[in-house]
């Protein structure tokens, strides 16, 4: 007896030094951040020199052409940039080139870019990398941004100057050059890490290089320390940490261990925003969910009638209020308001359930009918809103069954065009509107973004479009087409959805492109 | 000599169980539909980047085909790539395995002082306020759901008293550990649950036991007697229960990886199988078979060390 005491005190005590050891880190979390930070080369304990930031998941991939999930495509910008980019109202702007002229033609394009680029390894920028970075773009057969580049005919010229040329005009070309898979990436490096960025990355010219990678936990970013623009990034480290869960992110922040959380869900805003030395900062996004009718399974839901009967049954206002808390705006069209072309002359959405009523019955459905609605399981936001339209159509005879499916056969399934109702995402990745319009009418690709949609006039709109290099007629055709889908109920948006980050009061500097990506040269964090 | 020979019939007798479960698993995760290349492309992939990537994963050839060059990999000690994070499985497994294994020993180590220690008291002094209040106590731990447990110890521990990190595993060796003692704490109230009514049970069986009556009888010092007959054999049972808990814990524990940010091998078996990354899958599966056989391996032997009643056939 006595000696099972002696072992438990045993035990006590040398968990507690375990304990009392690390206590001095622990007990201010910045510094046992900056003293595993140890070999940055910073010998002083500062809390400025890292910045942590929580999200939710792992990118996939570091490599530009091929990454294309959110959390990959948003960090591309901080290690390469290219020759435009968007600055954080989405507009277009200058990056590595300077200026550009333009052929009568329009097909030649020549780029004077900043003299004496270096990546950041020390090594010049020149036009063999220039090259090997649009050849890639262009002819990697599994990239799905590979459509941006293929109008791309030849990359001449010399380190200071870019010409290129095309194959067509085409108005999208200065929205194309800015996306990130024609960011100017180091050949060399790529033929040393033996041609293929599989786990590996890109070595680019952005404000920040990739130190390391640690799968599932974090990416740590150092400053790039040959970065054209003198005296940024203003901090040496950005290190991208990942956390899955919801609340240990939201605690991470709390406790200090995160500067930056992303991914907050909207229902814990207040909460968050609510504890001293926190914020929750609202950051105007192209990101849109989106009504998925699909005629092909439901043929109720093929009759033009009845989706605009089923629109008038639908309170956005409410959705709005209850899954995104007032973090979001309604949007007319399918393209978000924050994007190019978005026509605000469409009418806007009525709420009327006697009309909704009325007009089903028109449209031979008296009684209403039944649908079934498939979310992905475990997402909370989609449940959320599939009970929100489950109870709001039940007020116009019309039944929503809610069924949850893994995310992979539920992908399966809508591929195969057996899902009736659903919930659609996107969130446009360049300043034109061509990407998600394309997309729509990709019918071979897409079924019309999975609604089984058609337009012969649509798509001739649009291959007009493709070739007007006139900015107000361009408008002009892009709000004809955003009409007739409205007119038709094509991809009806549950919200455009603003992207609510959680922030320590400490960080400044920081923010994000409606397009996603971050903007991380200016961040500070003060102490 | 006959140790040995157990031990080489033991492992001839997993070779099969090891093909079968790993034949199964196999064909299994690719029938159930979904597609690996979709879920990694994401909802706007196109045809022809989908096809592409499907000729990158090999998963354009039959399911036989594919079998036969996972099998040779297999002879190779290959055990591929992860589809949808490119890097070899076995880096991946090496890393989870050693979170995994740590969360494993702290949790071992917390259940073990707690569970002997009041399972011991509980049954000795049967029937008293302290047996009562210790059972209560088993019971809430057995009870109260794991998640819960976790994020009020993480409220208290970690956010209010910044004793403890909130979450992940940290970069060096001490922070491992320091990021194991919540966790390891909540696995151990739910296990110390099942120990301490087991030892309690055991202790009372054997303390009514002739043996020990014998024993006291003849003035054995109450230290020997509890130490050598009592204890000693109350840990049998206790011990074989343990080494299966070792068992389903190194298979990793979902949810205390996800409440604590743990990159273990549960939420890698989790987030494998979402993306359908087959390799991913396969690897781990065949991982836990091989775990769990050892650690049966292992448990019948101490079983006979510890039991000389029992002999190994």
């Amino acid at each position: 007896m006595k000696k099972h005491i002696a072992c438990c005190l045993a035990s006590i005590v040398i968990l507690s030094l375990i304990t009392g050891c690390g206590g001095n880190n622990t007990a201010d979390p910045k510094d046992s951040s900056a003293a595993t930070e140890a070999d940055s080369g910073n010998g002083s304990a500062e809390a400025a020199d890292t910045i942590l930031i929580g999200r939710q998941k792992d990118p996939t991939d570091l490599d530009p052409t091929s990454g294309n999930d959110y959390e990959s495509t948003r960090m591309y910008h901080s290690i390469i940039e290219g020759l435009v980019t968007v600055d954080e109202n989405g507009e277009l702007i200058p990056d590595l080139a300077k200026e550009w002229e333009i052929s009568d033609d329009g097909l030649v394009w020549t780029f004077h870019l900043i003299p004496g680029l270096k990546f950041s390894d020390g090594t010049d920028v020149t036009i063999d990398d220039w090259k090997f970075t649009f050849d890639r773009a262009k002819n990697t057969e599994e990239s799905y941004w590979k459509y941006t580049a293929e109008n791309i005919v030849s990359v001449e010229g010399d380190n200071e100057t870019l010409t290129i040329t095309l194959e067509n005009e085409n108005p999208a070309t200065l929205a194309y050059l800015s996306l990130f898979n024609m960011g100017v990436q180091s050949k060399a490096h790529f033929e040393e890490i033996g041609s293929t960025y599989d786990d590996g990355w890109p070595v680019g010219c952005g404000a920040y290089y990739v130190d390391e990678w640690k799968h599932d936990e974090y990416v740590n970013l150092k400053a790039n320390p040959y970065y054209y623009k003198e005296g940024y990034p203003k901090t040496e480290n950005v290190k991208f940490v990942t956390v899955p869960d919801d609340s240990s992110r939201t605690m991470m922040l709390q406790s200090g261990e995160l500067d930056i959380a992303t991914d907050i869900p909207y229902s814990s805003a207040e909460t968050v925003d609510a504890v001293d030395g926190i914020s929750i900062v609202a950051y105007p996004s192209t990101n849109c969910r989106y009504i998925v009718m699909n005629g092909a399974a439901n043929e109720a839901l093929a009759k033009t009638e009845v989706r605009q009967a089923l629109m008038l049954g639908t309170d956005f206002q409410q959705i709005i209020d209850m899954s995104l808390y007032g973090y979001g705006q309604i949007t007319k069209s399918y393209l978000s308001p924050m994007q190019n072309s978005y026509n605000d002359d469409l009418p806007d959405w009525e709420y009327d359930t006697e009309k909704a009523k009325e007009a089903l019955a028109a449209a031979g459905y008296p009684n209403g009918f039944d649908v079934t609605m498939t979310v992905a399981s475990g997402n909370a936001l989609f449940e959320q809103l599939g009970t929100l339209l489950q109870d709001q159509w039940s007020k116009i005879g019309v039944k929503v069954n809610i069924e949850s499916l893994d995310i992979a056969a539920l992908r399966d399934k809508q591929y195969n065009m057996e899902l009736e109702l659903l919930v659609g995402s996107w969130t446009d990745d360049m300043p034109d509107p061509s990407q998600l319009t394309q997309y729509i009418l990709d019918y071979d690709n897409s079924y019309g973004f999975y609604t089984n949609w058609k337009s012969e006039e649509a798509n001739e709109l649009f291959a007009q479009a493709s070739k007007e290099m006139d900015d107000t007629k361009r408008e002009a055709l892009y709000k004809e087409i955003q009409k007739i889908c409205r007119d038709e109920v094509v991809l009806p948006a549950f919200f455009n959805a603003d992207e609510i980050v959680g922030q320590s009061d400490k960080i400044t500097g920081f923010s994000q492109t409606p397009y996603g990506t971050y903007f991380l040269d200016e961040a500070v964090k003060t102490k | 000599m006959d140790v040995l020979n157990y031990l080489i019939k033991r492992i001839l007798q997993m070779i099969p169980v090891f093909l079968i479960s790993t034949i199964i698993v196999f064909v299994l995760i690719r029938l159930i539909p979904g597609d690996p290349a979709r879920v990694l492309l994401g909802e706007r992939a196109t045809q022809e980047a989908i096809e592409a990537l499907h000729v990158k994963m090999g998963l354009d050839k039959s399911i036989f085909e594919q079998f036969i060059i996972f099998f040779r990999n297999l002879l190779k000690l290959d055990f591929g790539t992860s589809l949808a994070k490119k890097v070899p499985v076995s880096e991946l497994l090496k890393s989870r395995l050693s979170c995994t294994a740590l969360l494993t020993f702290v949790t071992v180590m917390i259940t073990v002082i707690i569970s002997f220690i009041f399972g011991y008291i509980a049954g000795m002094k049967k029937g008293s306020v302290a047996d009562a209040i210790i059972r209560f106590f088993a019971l809430f731990g057995l009870s109260a759901p794991q998640f819960w447990i976790g994020l009020v110890l993480l409220d208290i521990f970690a956010l209010k008293m910044h004793l403890l990190p909130v979450s992940g595993w940290g970069s060096t060796p001490v922070e491992h550990l320091k990021s194991m003692i919540l966790p390891g704490i909540t696995g151990a109230v739910y296990v110390s649950g099942i120990l301490i009514r087991n030892l309690r049970s055991n202790v009372i069986d054997i303390s009514r036991a002739d043996y020990v009556d014998f024993a006291e009888s003849k003035g054995i010092s109450p230290i020997r007697l509890s130490l050598f007959h009592v204890i000693r054999n109350a840990l049998i049972p206790a011990t074989t229960l343990l080494s299966l808990r070792i068992a389903v814990m190194m298979s990793g524990s979902v949810v205390l990886e996800k409440v604590f940010n743990l990159p273990g091998l549960g939420a890698l078996l989790v987030d494998a199988i979402t993306a359908r990354d087959y390799a991913v899958v396969q690897g781990v599966v065949m991982m836990f078979v091989i775990l769990v056989m050892l650690i049966n391996l292992i448990t019948d032997i101490l079983y006979s060390i510890l039991d000389p009643r029992v002999k190994l056939q």
